[in-house]
């Protein structure tokens, strides 16, 4: 276990003591990273603070056209991207683009999280009914294609961004739910917490404090494929036009806008998807990492 | 047969709940189905109230949500979607005669899929960590990271704009012409193939690289039979059954590739269909078609898990998992 991580777990549970199977905290201590995942932490944080800070940041009004200036390339004089097909500042688009996009990508999975732990824990720990009922429930979850199953919910409710985020983390909880309940049922016989239970524990304070510690790890090295997940519904959801109505810059709308005039000027819809591309693949590079350090079933864990 | 019991007794409620949801989500607001259908009435107050209440009845929304359901569910198993609220079309015959493009996309995808997963699923097994392998795995970790309507737009921009190979958008009825038809399939159906492909080659990929331990594997080797009957061979069935189990369960994340590339390459399939009755504000279209696809899917993993019994005799022994 790495010893960010390890702090990581050390903030949540003060108290928390190595399993056995950590012990050799010196050895693994000295795991690293690799250069791959700081630079992809470093486009992340980049992108997200540029989003954050956007309105302070010396770049064009994402919303101002100059029909002078339309249709212009990459590295143009004041525009380091181009501008759009009514003369739009491009980067300045992406960077507000950003702002609903990571947005959704740090919270809806979060909601994801909370839903498939409860979910998950409950039917791993309890077992027999409880486990039967979760499962069905997976399976009807899966049987609505994601895609379908965000629109047809937004088509109901106001396609806000409240909205969108928790359509997105309710639709997303299936991978949580199955991680959770499998490393759950993985603990659930370990002599602490047979100890526990031997001293009276409740189930609630067992799940809390014996199993969670242990579950919460390999879910939260998910939650970053749950972010990329997420960018991709909701770029695809504005791509499609269902997304959050306009005039809101959002990537998915911007490779939409720039899609009719491909033959003409292909920057327009490339660079917000390249931009996108980088994005995603920045943080399945630091999920991939994570999660190989963190499951269970690999040796190095 | 045991097996085959249990699967059926699971899938019951997951039935229900799926088509219980489909029902709840275009119930939750009931006015606005009636609003929709008086919205283009131009008559006085106090008869838009009469009309309203008309309309309540004639739909049968005065009844309990849980009854509406029932009559609802009814009329869906005898193919009864209900009718447009735009066009007054039953929604089954739309659902219907948008079904051979879907069906269509989602066959030529997934075949597409699958001869591309196997064979390099099956080789980088063959290599594992080696340098093929951990090229591959880099090649599928890229694809990953691009959104389907990404890789469309560089499909199109290549094959249909540069090269001019392709037609980059429309649709020709198969029986009109069936090259010109496939021709507009090629780009789509590559596209939602691809998006397949990472999930069905890691998945071959562990179980082959599990399989090829096995003793009589290497006894195989030993009695020197070549690499290729091995692997082909040997080593394909046993390793196969979660890949076809993931065929099934992806079907979904398939459907969605669908939706989205169907909307890109103008192909009038059922995603279209779903896309156009959200700009049209048409419930009754979302609902049936969010319903008909819930349904396809449920009743083809219990064909996939029936497939179980074909393929490996311990399931059909009652052993197994």
């Amino acid at each position: 276990m790495s010893a960010v991580l390890t702090i990581f777990r050390r903030l949540f549970y003060p108290k928390y003591e190595l399993a056995d199977n950590e012990s050799e905290a010196g050895e693994v201590a000295s795991q690293k990273f690799g250069l791959v995942f700081w630079l992809s932490l470093s486009w992340i944080l980049l992108i997200t603070f540029s989003a954050i800070f956007a309105d302070f940041l010396p770049i064009a009004d994402p919303m101002k056209s100059d029909l002078d200036k339309k249709y212009l390339g990459p590295f143009s004089g004041d525009h380091w991207l181009g501008t759009d097909t009514i003369g739009r500042d491009l980067l300045s688009r992406i960077i507000y683009g950003g702002q609903i996009s990571l947005t959704i990508a740090y919270t809806a999975p979060v909601i994801s999280l909370i839903f498939g732990l409860v979910f998950g824990m409950s039917a791993g720990y309890f077992g027999g009914r409880t486990d039967a009922a979760v499962g069905i429930y997976v399976d009807s979850l899966l049987a609505f294609p994601n895609i379908v199953a965000v629109m047809a919910v937004l088509f109901v409710l106001d396609a806000n961004l409240l909205n969108i985020i928790l359509v997105l983390g309710f639709f997303g909880m299936v991978n949580d739910i199955r991680i959770s309940r499998a490393v759950t049922i993985q603990y659930r016989n370990r002599e602490f917490v047979t100890a526990a239970r031997a001293q009276g524990a409740s189930h609630i304070r067992i799940l809390f404090r014996e199993l969670l510690p242990n579950v919460i790890i390999p879910v939260l090295a998910l939650m970053l494929l749950g972010m990329s997940r997420v960018i991709i519904i909701e770029g695809a959801l504005a791509f499609l036009g269902v997304g959050l109505p306009p005039p809101t810059p959002s990537w998915g709308k911007m490779i939409a806008d720039g899609f009719s005039e491909l033959a003409f000027s292909p920057h327009v819809t490339f660079v917000p998807s390249a931009w996108m591309f980088l994005t995603i693949l920045s943080i399945n590079l630091m999920g991939d990492k994570l999660r190989s350090m963190t499951d269970p079933r690999s040796g190095n864990a | 047969m045991k097996y085959i019991r249990g699967r059926l007794l699971r899938l019951v409620p997951v039935f229900f709940v799926v088509t219980f949801a489909s029902f709840m989500l275009m119930n939750v607001l009931p006015g606005d189905v009636v609003d929709t259908l008086l919205q283009d009435d131009e008559a006085e107050a106090d008869q838009i109230a009469e009309m309203r209440k008309e309309l309540t009845i004639e739909l049968g929304l005065d009844k309990p949500v849980v009854v509406r359901y029932f009559i609802w569910l009814g009329n869906l198993v005898q193919g009864d979607f209900g009718i447009s609220l735009i066009n007054n079309f039953p929604v089954w015959d739309q659902i219907v005669s948008r079904l051979p493009v879907t069906l269509e996309l989602l066959i030529l995808s997934q075949t597409l899929a699958l001869l591309i997963a196997i064979p390099l699923g099956v080789w980088a097994a063959y290599r594992v960590n080696r340098g093929v392998d951990r090229a591959l795995s880099a090649i599928v970790f890229a694809i990953v990271a691009a959104p389907p309507f990404v890789i469309a737009i560089v499909f199109v921009f290549i094959f249909a704009v540069t090269l001019k190979w392709l037609p980059a958008a429309g649709y020709i009825p198969f029986m009109d012409d069936p090259l010109a038809n496939l021709k507009f399939f090629v780009l789509p159906a590559t596209v939602v193939g691809l998006l397949e492909v990472p999930i069905l080659m890691r998945v071959l990929r562990v179980d082959m690289v599990a399989t090829l331990q096995e003793d009589y594997i290497s006894l195989a080797k030993a009695k020197g039979m070549s690499p290729a009957y091995i692997l082909f061979h040997h080593a394909m069935r046993p390793s196969s059954f979660t890949l076809i189990t993931i065929v099934g369960l992806q079907l979904g994340n398939l459907i969605s590739g669908a939706v989205i590339l169907e909307t890109i390459f103008a192909l009038p399939g059922i995603g279209k269909l779903l896309i156009d009755s959200i700009d049209g504000r048409d419930a009754m279209i979302l609902q049936g078609g969010v319903a008909f696809l819930a349904l396809a899917y449920v009743v083809i993993n219990l064909f996939i898990d029936l497939m179980y019994t074909v393929l490996d005799p311990r399931v059909r022994m009652g052993g197994g998992k």
